[in-house]
């Protein structure tokens, strides 16, 4: 066994003598005192000493968190207690990049310094951190995004508002929904949100180089051609800024032009194909190396993050290409203008107040008459929620829900798909009767009275009802 | 290396701290009567760390066995013979009391109420001290649920 002093020699000699690879930083001095015994640098006794000290500080924390009424806790807490102390010391002994330091210290200072100065390094940590926050909050996209707004305000306050470095330093309490290009998940506590909220700034500095106009014009573009509502689903706003800048420029285009017929990123795909894999390596480095130029992009962790996200565009790229769905991977402008000629039946303004609602229930329900039901239906209903929640509100019953769908217009019945076979549609599913026939459960009853309306329709009418579903913008009528 | 080896290094490595801890206290109990032998000593340690693993608790250090027989041993009820079965029972009411309670009551406390109840309407009955602390707890757990409704 070998006699650790602290000359550089013996440090050196640890160096070759510490396996790296089976470190492992959720556990980290743990594994850095399995390793040490493994190379020779610990004794049994010096772990053990350190165990005990470790039980020391366990022990003083579990009267700290029982205000000293208790001696004993659950399992769970004293898992919960041990689990922070250990991820304060395994905070400090992070901090240094060589592994022998760490081990040095570990060896050298008492379990007790080090944990004192992990809490005192965390504490730092956290003031850096909500710096942090406050800074991506006031430089935010004005974006209507649900994940992206609920994890600025909702998810990141909670995590600031519950942490505890002493008793939970090592928990991640937040629900955090919002997706990044670049997101370990391996790490947890104050270490996870400081990572996790400077990806968010890099992203969001990328973002900002665009107007929220021309975002917004991708979004929905992106939630066009995904048949989803861009507002509600996981998109990375970056990773489709970026994808977009990089096609564009190997289009041809500025890094800024955002916009890409569907002509060119044909052309662009049929030249692809017949470039080999290091020319389109070379074609993506120099598109990414445009964008950094057309930008100006000056900050070192931005172009580091650009530059990371290269090799995941990479391999999306060739897939892309093999599977012949580049124009999935790219957001094309539209070419048409039919949307805007589409007139929706629905009037989410004349929507009715609860009072006037609870009336119209009250009425329909003394009707014995469907046809005197659909009438009062169709004379007061303008909003489409309105119009949904009179079907779920068991005013009609099985036939009359049949009735009063077929005094609906295609562009209603289009509408109302979509939000009744919105997952269908997102999943790319097109074809109307196939959906119908596999879909086993719906949300509500009037939602399975409205499928077998649309299987009888006939063919005309149901192609014309699946021409205008394409045309709808599913951001903009989801309820 | 992981939390459980952590955990029982402490038990190995005090038992014959708390055995000769628990020899001790014979130094005062003696002038009531009352002696541990080292094999009554080495049951309650044994019978602690049984009680404390069944009951999902841990305690590092030896308080309560210590204050319970502090407490317990000028009691009219305990004498030579049931001295050593009685502080057996006695901590496993008490960490089934720290259960119940859901960690609400400091060791303090319960032991207290244990200590009146033992002495007053159990009459010294083990048996019926149980009966009297689980209707405690359970009174205590409805008026904790009523507290977290309003809240």
């Amino acid at each position: 066994m070998m006699s650790f002093a602290m000359g550089n020699e013996l440090q050196l000699e640890s160096r070759i003598l510490i396996d790296r690879e089976r470190l492992d930083e959720n556990q980290y001095t743990l594994s850095l005192l399995q390793e040490g015994i493994n190379a020779g640098v610990f004794s049994s006794t010096e772990v053990s000493n350190v165990q005990i000290n470790i039980m020391e500080l366990l022990k003083e924390l579990i009267m700290r968190y029982t205000k000293g009424e208790s001696t004993s806790v659950t399992v769970d807490t004293t898992e919960r207690l041990l689990s922070s102390i250990l991820y304060s010391i395994d905070f400090y002994l992070l901090g240094f990049d060589d592994t022998n330091e760490a081990l040095i210290n570990l060896k050298e200072k008492s379990i007790r310094k080090i944990y004192e100065q992990g809490l005192e390094q965390l504490r730092l940590c956290l003031a850096d951190t909500k710096d942090l926050y406050l800074k991506i909050r006031k430089t935010r996209l004005k974006l209507d995004i649900e994940a992206y707004n609920a994890t600025i305000d909702e998810a990141i306050p909670v995590f600031f508002e519950k942490y505890n470095i002493v008793f939970d330093a090592h928990m991640t309490m937040a629900t955090i929904d919002y997706p990044l290009v670049f997101d370990d998940m391996r790490v947890r506590g104050i270490t996870y949100i400081k990572n996790y909220l400077r990806n968010l700034e890099a992203e969001t500095q990328y973002c900002r180089l665009f107007s929220d106009q021309d975002i917004n014009k991708l979004l929905q573009s992106f939630g066009r051609m995904c048949r989803l509502n861009h507002r509600i689903e996981l998109i990375n706003i970056f990773e489709l800024l970026l994808n977009n800048s990089i096609f564009s420029v190997m289009c041809g285009n500025s890094a800024k032009q955002l916009s890409i017929t569907k002509e060119k990123l044909n052309a662009l795909a049929e030249n692809l194909r017949r470039t080999d894999s290091k020319s389109l390596k070379k074609l993506i480095d120099d598109a990414v190396a445009a964008i950094i130029d057309d930008f100006q992009i000056g900050d070192r962790f931005l172009i580091k993050y650009i530059t990371r996200y290269k090799k995941q565009f990479e391999a999306r790229i060739i897939n892309a290409l093999e599977n012949n769905s580049l124009n999935s991977f790219a957001v094309t402008e539209e070419e048409d203008n039919r949307k805007a000629e589409m007139k929706f039946a629905f009037d989410e303004v004349r929507s009715m107040s609860h009072k006037e609602f609870r009336e119209m229930v009250d009425k329909i329900l003394k009707q014995s008459k469907a046809e005197s039901k659909i009438n009062i239906i169709n004379s007061r209903v303008w909003s489409l929620q309105d119009f949904m929640d009179i079907l779920s509100s068991d005013c009609l019953f099985c036939d009359e829900y049949g009735l009063l769908f077929d005094t609906l217009g295609d562009v209603e019945i289009a509408v109302l798909s979509c939000q009744v076979f919105y997952e269908e549609f997102r999943d790319g599913l097109e074809d109307l009767y196939s959906i119908i026939r596999n879909k086993r459960e719906y949300e509500a009853e009037w939602q399975g009275y409205f499928a077998e309306f649309i299987a009888e329709l006939g063919n005309d009418r149901t192609k014309s009802i699946k021409a205008l579903i394409a045309e709808i913008d599913h951001g903009e009528i989801m309820l | 290396m992981n939390f459980p080896s952590i955990l029982s290094i402490e038990e190995v490595r005090l038992k014959e701290f708390f055995i000769n801890e628990l020899l001790r206290t014979n130094e005062e109990t003696k002038k009531l009567g009352l002696e541990l032998t080292r094999e009554d000593a080495n049951q309650i340690v044994s019978t602690r760390s049984k009680v404390l693993k069944n009951y999902g608790r841990v305690e590092l250090g030896f308080g309560v066995i210590l204050r319970l027989i502090e407490c317990f041993s000028e009691s009219a009820f305990i004498n030579e013979e049931n001295y050593a079965a009685t502080l057996n029972d006695l901590q496993e009411a008490f960490y089934v009391m720290k259960n119940e309670t859901e960690d609400e009551l400091g060791d303090e406390k319960i032991i207290e109420l244990m200590k009146d109840m033992f002495e007053n309407s159990c009459g010294g009955s083990v048996e019926l001290l149980y009966g009297s602390l689980e209707a405690v707890s359970k009174n205590f757990r409805q008026k904790l649920a009523r507290k977290g409704g309003q809240a």
